[in-house]
């Protein structure tokens, strides 16, 4: 296979061990595990009474303007850290787009939290 | 009484034996030539077995000592905890002070049933926690314990570890949701909440050692600390890092998505048997990646008097974290959603640009003291 | 035989693309659109473009496809469209076209006298390079992302005084 002998064979095996290992685990215990199936057994579990609905769509989206957060600063961080690779390569005035940049990135967090708190989230 | 879904189980057992034999002989294929080496210096060189990669992946620091450190680790979070709290912990099972307890627990759950709930996705419920178990074990590959200690010295290894702990957050959603249990699934979602809050901290926290190092590599990471462990340069960033640590690992105080004394179980409550202790099992090899990496960034990773060799450094730097990050679930209460994600958002970002900004700043300086 | 590799991992993601659009359960659509980025992401490390192929997994399947999967459960499965044949072979011939020229240009780039998988630049100097000519536009880009942040919590902030 074209994976040659450096570390993406190694990684390719240690996958195909650990998910063979994972299912190897499920084997064993189908074997050893009874199994009595029942119809009340697999209702799924709503500690008893099931309560009224109404705030179930709040919980859900709780948070969700910080998904979106993560997700940008997933992608900004991608700069981040070619510009800290080269670190070295940088004097202090001439990275100054970049601390700049790492300064305005707090206001959008700060924005964010406030009208969270705002909504009472 | 309802009826009962279609039994899953049997085709499931049948298709993952011929999953697991076909899987098995393409590893085998694929490491015949190494294994017949290996038992080849098994006869005329022991001592340089250690060397082979074969070894290092299986056994040290790969699969089983990954195993046998989780299962250590356990025994010793259930002790250090119960003492904390004053109490015993485990104490029949094994000659002394409960030492076999994990491995009876292994035996346990291995022999639960196994309860599929009604209407559930039934592949994606079987499937995710061996899908947890992979992306919490797979880290471990670019982890070194000292300069010949590492299975897969990547040049970017820092950069390999980020992206494949970046798969959890779709585990946890797809294991929440697979369980067709509303309170699960909110469960979940908070849980996925909590990880990516916590994942930009994380990302910003490790993102001096790579500027410190000039390098994405963690073996150069570890040998540029040399002189000075980076911590002395990013103290703030490694506080950050401890936390967000805990935090992807939903450790107490971010227990919030378990919360075992008021939701059952969380995000995971539909799982019973082997598929939960998976959950575990990958949870605490994931602890021992993580406490890895953050050794190797941060504490210097082999770094240490040459009195003792290089590999007793850095295991020891690796316990001092593990013991820190369980002893920690003794002390603290447990963080609420929202005071959660106003930390993780609110005061930990700041606290890692600071670090960014001043290390940024004083460059020249600090070229000076590690060049 | 030595553009096998990209050839399998075209087919590869092909056919997750295929399967997220094509599947009966709109999680799987989506697991299966997470397996495709994968899938892109292993191209790229072919390419030897090893930094971008990593940030592709983080970026795409850490954010992007949580973020689709996330929509999808939450606002729960739509109707199913009826399917229909004209389009279904339109569809496969567009894909045919692709996937052909896609095989094409792979054999001709193995085919020039000397092709190298080596990108001739290193991460440092490439950094270097974008921040000393073009450190403004970048400082820039970043800029509109993060206004991407402020119109998704002002979007946020309508929709929840609407319902409230």
């Amino acid at each position: 296979m074209y994976l040659g002998d450096g570390g993406p064979f190694w990684f390719a095996v240690f996958l195909l061990i650990g998910i063979a290992g994972g299912l190897l685990f499920y084997l064993v215990a189908f074997i050893l595990a009874p199994r009595a199936r029942s119809a009340i057994k697999e209702e799924t579990f709503e500690s008893g009474q099931i309560p009224p609905g109404g705030k179930r769509v709040r919980l859900v989206m709780q948070y969700f303007a910080f998904l979106l957060l993560f997700l940008i600063f997933d992608v900004v961080s991608m700069f981040l850290y070619a510009w800290g690779a080269s670190y070295y390569s940088f004097a202090p005035s001439q990275s100054i787009y970049a601390i700049v940049l790492l300064i305005l990135l707090l206001p959008p967090i700060y924005i964010t939290l406030k009208v969270a708190k705002s909504v009472g989230v | 009484m309802q009826e009962l879904d279609k039994d899953y189980a049997s085709s499931f057992v049948k298709y993952s034996i011929v999953a697991v034999i076909i899987l098995l002989a393409l590893v085998l294929y694929l490491i015949y030539p190494y294994l017949l080496a290996l038992l080849q210096l098994l006869f005329l060189n022991p001592s340089a077995i250690l060397n082979t990669t074969l070894f290092k992946l299986l056994i040290f620091p790969g699969l089983i000592y990954v195993s046998i450190v989780a299962l250590i680790a356990e025994w010793v979070e259930r002790k250090l905890v119960a003492r904390i709290q004053v109490r015993v912990g485990p104490f029949y099972v094994g000659g002394w002070e409960g030492l076999l307890q994990p491995i009876a627990d292994l035996f346990k759950l291995i022999t639960k049933e196994i309860i599929i709930p009604k209407h559930a996705d039934k592949n994606i419920f079987i499937l995710s926690p061996v899908l947890a178990f992979i992306v919490g074990a797979l880290p471990i590959i670019v982890i070194p314990y000292s300069p010949t200690y590492v299975i897969w010295d990547y040049q970017f290894g820092l950069l390999l570890y980020f992206a494949i702990l970046a798969f959890y957050p779709l585990v946890v959603l797809l294991a929440a949701w697979s369980s067709n249990n509303k309170y699960s699934f909110i469960g979940g979602l908070r849980a996925l909440y909590q990880q990516a809050s916590y994942e930009v901290p994380l990302f910003l926290a490790a993102l001096p050692a790579v500027m410190l190092a000039g390098s994405f590599s963690l073996t150069a990471i570890a040998s540029a600390q040399a002189k000075v462990w980076f911590i002395l340069f990013a103290p703030l960033s490694a506080i950050v890092f401890f936390a967000g640590m805990m935090a992807e690992l939903e450790r107490i105080p971010f227990d919030m998505p378990e919360a075992d004394s008021e939701l059952v179980s969380g995000w995971t409550t539909e799982y019973s048997g082997i598929a939960w202790g998976l959950f575990q099992f990958g949870a605490y090899v994931k602890l021992l990646a993580y406490s890895g990496f953050f050794v190797t960034i941060f504490l210097g990773g082999w770094q240490g008097p040459a009195i003792l060799p290089p590999l007793f450094w850095s295991l020891l730097k690796v316990s001092i974290v593990v013991l820190i990050l369980l002893s920690v679930r003794g002390f603290f209460p447990r963080i609420r959603i929202d005071q959660l994600v106003r930390a993780g958002w609110g005061r930990l970002i700041p606290i890692c640009i600071l670090n960014i900004v001043i290390i940024a700043l004083l460059q020249p300086y600090i070229v000076s003291i590690l060049r | 035989m030595d553009f096998i590799v990209p050839i399998i991992l075209i087919i590869f993601s092909s056919i997750a693309a295929i399967l997220s659009l094509e599947s009966r359960s709109l999680v799987y659509g989506a697991v299966s659109l997470a397996i495709f980025f994968l899938g892109l992401s292993l191209f790229f490390f072919y390419l030897g473009l090893t930094y971008l192929a990593i940030f592709q997994v983080a970026v795409y399947v850490g954010a992007i496809a949580v973020l689709i999967m996330f929509t999808v459960m939450v606002v729960g499965e739509g109707q199913r469209r009826k399917r229909s044949v004209p389009l279904l072979a339109m569809g496969l011939l567009g894909g045919a076209i692709i996937l052909a020229s896609f095989i094409m240009g792979i054999s001709y780039f193995f085919s020039l006298p000397n092709p190298s998988m080596q990108p001739s630049f290193t991460l440092v100097s490439l950094a270097r390079y974008v921040m000393d000519n073009y450190g403004l536009i970048l400082f820039i880009l970043a800029l509109l992302l993060t206004s991407a942040a402020y119109g998704a919590v002002a979007l946020a902030r309508r929709e929840v005084e609407e319902t409230a």
